[in-house]
């Protein structure tokens, strides 16, 4: 898993400072997931739309990221227009469908994803690495973010681990079905995941140990942060300030 | 439908949400000793990954939560490791919102933890009912609880949303109750495996540092 998004070209977003970059952004998408007007969700929208451009990550991309949210928020879209009691915008025989319960299910639909496009540009500018790091300038204790560095580390191992479980299982006949029987081969097929990963951790801190490793992360240098890197952040946090402000007079 | 997007909560929520994740994650992470982060780290991992896989049920199929094994192998260390794999999953699918992440943790961390408080408790249950069956028993409960657990909190939070949301906040529940059943079966032969091959892997031993 590679979470630095391919760009056609490196822009501005993954020349940025990684912590002015998350800090700023993060404001930006929570004052558009918090807004309550269909108006500003568009604008949101809109203002998503254009990082992603100047990001030059591809549409694609993007858009093939969006698949489990759009899953989530698509029942939000149809069955809010049923569920919401209000002055009806239209109704057929029985079924009523309510002006407010529509615009609210389009309003949280359209800030979800904008949201999910400018994580994307918040994270995809660079490596997760870097970004952790980051996080780790910006206050989030060192243990956790070893955490993460780790579980990142040996994901994609793991993940190998568990499909030659299953082509393993495969071979001796094991078919995927929905039962009882499938969900006590998926436990013991799992159990063995966990075995095999604790048995690593214990090898990996021997390791770890034997190079020094004292329980924190070795010291290294960031980048400092440029004039340019400040006044880029200062512009989305006025951008995510604005939307607000729009709201309050709206 | 367990991960919340972004822009269906409210402020409140999401502070709400953010600040007891915060002091959560604390007294998950408090006196965590080096040895124990990768560990930690790898069982994350081992789960993150175990909750990608399609559990088939009827024409359609579920990922599996695995919040209950979390809490189950990991003890306290559970909602550090819940909470980064929520981060992850953020991160790589758009799974569950950056902004929701203090709610879906609260979701997803305090049932692990009910489940490791659960999965300690056969060993009084042992003293009285001795049997090699426990783990099983113990672990099936730990594992559906978590999921029960978790699908209420996410319905009731869309609930405390508006009259609007009951409907939603209906599927969410009745989606989960198959994942729960799922889950009770897969937890429960988890435990059985490892208190077979490894038991020292499985929180609520006496020397457990964690």
């Amino acid at each position: 898993m590679n979470l630095k998004t391919p760009a056609d070209d490196f822009s501005i977003i993954h020349a940025w400072d990684p912590r002015a970059r998350i800090l700023s952004l993060m404001l930006l998408i929570a004052s558009i997931a918090t807004l309550q007007s269909i108006n500003l969700a568009i604008l949101g929208l809109v203002v998503s739309l254009g990082f992603l451009m100047v990001s030059r990550i591809p549409l694609q991309h993007a858009i093939g990221n969006m698949r489990w949210p759009v899953a989530f928020l698509l029942p939000f879209l149809f069955i809010l227009p049923f569920s919401v009691r209000s002055d009806a915008a239209l109704s057929i025989s029985f079924v009523t469908i309510s002006l407010r319960g529509t615009v609210l299910g389009a309003m949280i639909f359209l800030k979800g994803l904008a949201a999910v496009i400018l994580a994307q540009v918040m994270l995809g500018g660079s490596s997760f690495t870097t970004n952790a790091m980051a996080l780790k300038d910006l206050g989030m204790p060192d243990s956790l973010v070893q955490i993460f560095i780790f579980s990142y580390r040996y994901i994609d191992l793991l993940g190998q681990e568990l499909q030659s479980i299953f082509r393993s299982l495969s071979s001796r006949g094991f078919e995927r079905r929905s039962g009882r029987r499938t969900a006590i081969v998926y436990g013991n097929a799992f159990a063995a995941l966990l075995l095999r990963s604790h048995e690593r951790s214990e090898r990996m801190l021997q390791s770890m140990l034997s190079r020094g490793y004292s329980g924190h992360l070795p010291h290294q240098t960031t980048r400092s942060m440029e004039l340019k890197d400040a006044l880029l952040g200062l512009m989305v946090v006025l951008m995510a300030i604005s939307l607000k402000v729009m709201e309050a007079k709206v | 439908m367990a991960h919340i997007s972004d822009g269906v909560l409210p402020l409140w929520m999401l502070v709400a949400g953010a600040a007891i994740t915060i002091i959560l994650l604390r007294y998950s992470l408090h006196r965590i000793q080096a040895e124990e982060i990768p560990k930690v780290s790898l069982v994350t991992a081992a789960l993150f990954v175990a909750s990608l896989v399609h559990f088939p049920i009827g024409p359609t199929s579920v990922h599996l939560l695995m919040d209950g094994l979390a809490g189950i192998m990991l003890g306290r260390r559970a909602f550090a490791g819940v909470f980064v794999a929520l981060v992850l999953q953020a991160a790589f699918f758009q799974h569950g919102g950056l902004t929701a992440l203090g709610v879906n943790a609260v979701n997803m961390g305090l049932p692990a933890l009910l489940s490791w408080q659960i999965f300690m408790r056969r060993k009084g249950f042992a003293s009285r009912f001795a049997s090699p069956r426990n783990e099983y028993i113990f672990g099936g409960i730990a594992g559906g609880v978590a999921v029960i657990l978790t699908s209420l909190m996410v319905s009731a939070e869309l609930l405390m949303i508006g009259e609007g949301f009951r409907e939603i906040a209906i599927l969410v529940l009745a989606a989960h109750l198959p994942v729960a059943l799922a889950e009770c079966i897969v937890s429960s032969a988890a435990c059985g495996f490892l208190v077979k091959t490894n038991p020292k892997m499985l929180a609520g031993r006496d020397d457990l540092t964690i």
